[in-house]
Formats: C-alpha cells, structure tokens, sequence
C-alpha cells in the first residue's frame, strides 16, 4: 500500500510499504478512503513527540472501510 | 513531558509526572510487583526478588547486558515506592509517587530518577545503556503503563508497516508479536480488565 512516512523533523515521504496483518485476535484492517490531516501531525512533524520513530506512517484522522477482523472483534 | 537537568555535584536527575485514571493502590500495587515491571519498561530484561526489600535487576545494554542490585528505602502502600541501588559503581536511586488527582478521577503518579555518571569504561557503557535522551525513554515507559492500567492493553503498530527509515526486519517482528501473543495468553501476567471510574 501506499503510505506518508516520517523520515525525520520537517522530512515526509510517500513510499509503498508492505500491506498491514492481522496479528492480535483484537486487531482490525480498515482500507482508508481519505484521511485528514490533525493539528497533532504537526506536533509529529515538527519532532515533539517522543515516541515517534523513523518510518511510522502518518494519518490517524480516517476514514475507510474494515476489511478484515481478529477472532475477537466483535460488532 | 520528562526533562533531565544535572544537579550539584554532578548528579543527574529525570523526573515526570502524569495523571492515569486508576486509584492510587491499584498503581502502587501494580508497580510495586517489580517482576512484571519488564512488561513496561523497554529496557528491563528481568526482575528478580531477593527479599522482601532487595532485588536483582538485568537492564539491556549495546552488545549485552548490565545487572545491579537495588533495594527499597521507603515503601508505603497507595503513596511512595523508592530505591537505590548499586552495582557497576553506580549510585542511582528512584522514586515513584501516587497521589489523588486534585480534579477528577484519577492518580497523579510523579517518578524522579537520579544517577552519578561514573567515570572510564564503565561510565561509557552506563552512557549508553541510559541513551542519549533518557527523558524520553521514561516518557515512553510512563505513557505504556498508562494505557495497561487504563485499558488492559497498550495499543501499538509494532509488527505493522513503516516507511523504509526504519530498518527492523519486518516478518521478525510479526513472529515475535504472534510468538509473544501465544505465551500471553497462555499466562496472563499483567492485571487487566474494562476501563472504569476510580472514585
């Protein structure tokens, strides 16, 4: 899939990376139809979150489609 | 967030506090079970108990691993858990503190952690092992127990895509993700449970 990438402070790109897994039972796959850009991608893009690490894909304000579900997804 | 300054006489000090919607003793109980706290804290291989105030600590280190001994100076359930410890000549000491959140439900929780850098060999691999931003780490560490306590669980994208800047193998992640979540369900070690209103 295609994805925006943080690559440092002020440095963004757009890669294709491997497609997303199910790995927990509570895990869910959503296919994103668009997604917003949130006041706090900018505290990421400028490098005040510490946890943030080389290559985390941003975009946490979606839209999409679930997919795929765990065995212990319920509705 | 943490932040790090260099005390008189060259100690060095992090402190943080944060605010985690669990009682007071539900948080000291949970930290103060020190063998599950390698669960939470990214750096801590294992904890062991010696005795009902010492215990053996095994911290990851580049290239290894370094062990000390630390012991609890002050202990008072749902308020104060500290320590110091030795080993490796390093004088270090901890402190971990629950209070009341004064607005809503909740606890304040606050950690301050001071250390003298030694000196030669030993001080380096110590330099290493803390990181060169050790604030961060704590950050890190805290919000992960946050959301244990909170939740049951932390939420995370390990074993899930990133860009190429980040060179960990990918399918070894997943394999240990799936390896990690057998085990685990096999022995729940961690408290857990449905979020809920402490007061």
């Amino acid at each position: 899939m295609k994805a925006v990438c943080f690559a440092g402070t002020h440095d963004i790109t757009v890669e294709n990376v491997p497609d997303p897994e199910l790995i927990l039972s509570t895990d869910a796959i959503v296919r994103v139809s668009s997604t917003a850009i949130c006041g706090s991608d900018l505290h990421l893009y400028n490098g005040y979150n510490p946890a943030m690490k080389m290559g985390d894909i941003l975009g946490h304000e979606f839209m999409g489609e679930v997919v795929e579900v765990g065995s212990e997804v319920r509705r | 967030m943490a932040r790090e300054v260099v005390e008189d006489g060259g100690m060095r000090m992090v402190s943080t506090s944060l605010t985690i919607r669990r009682t007071p003793n539900e948080l000291y109980q949970q930290w103060r079970d020190f063998v599950r706290l390698p669960d939470i804290m990214e750096q801590v291989i294992s904890v062991v108990e010696l005795d009902e105030r010492r215990s053996h600590w095994q911290v990851s280190a580049p290239g290894g691993s370094v062990e000390w001994d630390a012991e609890i100076v002050d202990d008072v359930p749902s308020e104060v858990i500290s320590s110091h410890g030795w080993g490796l000549d390093v004088e270090h000491s901890g402190e971990v503190r629950f209070v009341n959140a004064r607005q809503g439900p909740g606890t304040e929780m606050s950690v301050v952690l001071r250390w003298r850098p030694p000196a030669g060999a030993v001080g380096a691999a110590i330099a290493k092992l803390t990181g060169d931003d050790p604030a961060r780490q704590l950050d890190v560490d805290l919000h992960r127990f946050k959301q244990r306590m909170e939740t049951g669980d932390v939420a995370t994208t390990r074993g899930q895509p990133r860009g190429s800047a980040q060179s960990d193998d990918l399918q070894d992640e997943r394999d240990e993700m799936r390896e990690e979540a057998v085990s685990e369900a096999a022995n729940d070690t961690f408290a857990s449970g449905a979020p809920q209103e402490t007061r």
